[in-house]
C-alpha cells in the first residue's frame, strides 16, 4: 500500500468532514465548546497502535464499532481513564457516577452517536453507502484494546491506514482520541470513487 | 520477590520487550516481556538444564501460506522458535510451555465478545504444541482481561500481572 500525497490529500478531506461532522453531535451532547485537531493520516505499522498512547500499560477505555459497506474499517474511541470521569459527569451531571455497567453504556451510545456522524458525513461527501455494526466497550491496559482490536488486519498485512482525530474540550481539559481505520483493501474504492476513473 | 533476591550478586539482567509478532531467545540472566496482552498469546519455552527461554508474541492462528513473519501464527512461530532455542543450545526434550493471553477484549451491550480470536489462538497454540509433542506446565488464558507477562529466565518462572486482579505466578 502507496498513500501519494493525492490520496492522502483525500483521507484527510475525509477526517476533516467525519471529525467536524462528530464534534458538532459531541458538542451537542455534553453542552461544551470542542475543539479538534488536524487530523493525522498515516501508514502505521499495526506494532506502532499499541503504543500510541504512550504506554502500553496505560488503563484505557475504549469503544469499538466496526462499518461496512462499500467501504469496511474500523473506528476507535480512547479515553484515558481520567478522562472517562470527566466525560461521565458531562453527560449525566455532576452526581454520583453511575456504576460501572451504566457508564459502559453511556460510552457505546456515545461511540454509536459519533461513528453515526462521522460515516454520515462521509456518505454525503463520497456518496458511499456505509453502516456502522454494535459498539463495544472496554476498561483495560491500552496494549490489550489497541492490538486486540485491529488484530483481524493484521493477517494480510503489517500496516493500518490510520486516521487520527483528538476532540477536545479545553474547558475540562479532557480529550478523546478518534481513530478511524478503513480496511486496506476496500480503500481503493473509495480512491476510485473520489478520484475518478483516471486513477490507473 | 524473587527476580530481586536471585538478581542481588548477579549483573543486571537483561530486559526485552517482545512486541507483537516478534520473538526473543535468550539464557539465564534475562526477563523476556510482553506488556498488554490482549487476544494475543505469548508462547513461551523453557529449557531447565540450560536455561535457555524462548518467548513468542503469536497474534494469529494460521499463516495460511502467506506472510514472512513466522512469529506472527501459531502455526509458524512454535516450529520457528524451537528451532531458534535448539540452535542456542536448548534440548527439545527438556522443553515445556506456558502460555498467557487469547482475551475476549470487546463486549457489546448484550454482552457477547467481538472478535473470537483470542479463543482461536488458544486452540491453534495447543494444537501445534501437541502436534510437537511439547507439554504446557502452566497458563493464564481466555477471559476478558488483557495482561502483561514477565518471563524469567533464572528459573523459567512468569509473573503475570493485570489490572484490579492478584499478580498470578506460573
Amino acid at each position: 500500500m502507496n498513500l501519494d500525497k493525492e490520496k492522502k490529500d483525500i483521507l484527510k478531506e475525509i477526517a476533516n468532514i467525519g471529525a467536524g461532522n462528530a464534534a458538532t453531535a459531541f458538542s451537542t451532547m455534553v453542552d461544551q465548546e470542542t475543539k479538534i485537531t488536524v487530523p493525522r493520516i498515516e501508514l502505521m505499522p499495526i506494532d506502532k497502535l499499541p503504543e500510541i498512547t504512550g504506554n502500553q500499560e496505560d488503563y484505557i477505555a475504549c469503544t469499538l464499532i466496526n462499518f461496512d459497506g462499500e467501504i469496511s474499517g474500523k473506528i476507535l474511541l480512547v479515553l484515558e481513564m481520567e478522562n472517562v470521569k470527566k466525560i461521565l459527569q458531562l453527560l449525566f451531571g455532576e452526581n454520583e457516577l453511575p456504576e460501572t455497567e451504566i457508564q459502559k453504556s453511556a460510552l457505546r451510545e456515545l461511540g454509536n452517536i459519533l461513528s453515526g456522524a462521522y460515516l454520515k458525513a462521509i456518505n454525503i461527501f463520497s456518496d458511499l453507502n456505509l453502516s456502522q455494526g454494535l459498539p463495544a466497550v472496554a476498561y483495560d491496559m491500552a496494549g490489550a484494546l489497541l492490538s486486540s482490536s485491529v488484530i483481524d488486519y493484521s493477517q494480510s498485512g503489517d500496516e493500518i491506514i490510520l486516521l487520527e482525530t483528538e476532540f477536545i474540550i479545553s474547558e475540562k481539559k479532557l480529550e478523546l482520541f478518534y481513530f478511524f481505520i478503513p480496511e486496506e483493501k476496500s480503500i481503493d474504492i473509495l480512491f476510485q470513487h473520489l478520484m475518478g476513473d483516471n486513477l490507473a | 520477590m524473587i527476580i530481586l533476591l536471585s538478581l542481588e550478586n548477579k549483573k543486571e539482567a537483561k530486559k526485552t520487550i517482545v512486541k507483537m509478532a516478534d520473538w526473543a531467545v535468550e539464557q539465564e540472566n534475562a526477563l523476556l516481556v510482553i506488556l498488554g496482552l490482549g487476544s494475543c498469546v505469548g508462547v513461551a519455552f523453557y529449557d531447565e538444564l540450560t536455561k535457555i527461554g524462548g518467548l513468542a508474541h503469536v497474534m494469529l492462528p494460521e499463516s495460511k501460506g502467506k506472510n514472512k513473519i513466522e512469529s506472527k501464527y501459531a502455526d509458524t512461530a512454535i516450529p520457528f522458535l524451537l528451532d531458534e532455542m535448539i540452535k542456542k543450545g536448548a534440548r527439545r526434550q527438556r522443553l515445556k510451555a506456558k502460555l498467557v493471553g487469547g482475551a475476549g477484549m470487546f463486549k457489546t451491550e448484550a454482552g457477547q465478545s467481538v472478535m473470537q480470536i483470542g479463543q482461536k489462538n488458544i486452540v491453534a497454540v495447543k494444537k501445534v504444541l501437541k502436534e510437537e509433542k511439547i507439554k504446557v506446565v502452566g497458563s493464564d488464558l481466555a477471559k476478558d482481561y488483557g495482561r502483561s507477562m514477565y518471563f524469567n529466565l533464572i528459573d523459567g518462572s512468569i509473573r503475570v500481572r493485570a489490572f484490579n486482579k492478584e499478580n498470578i505466578t506460573l
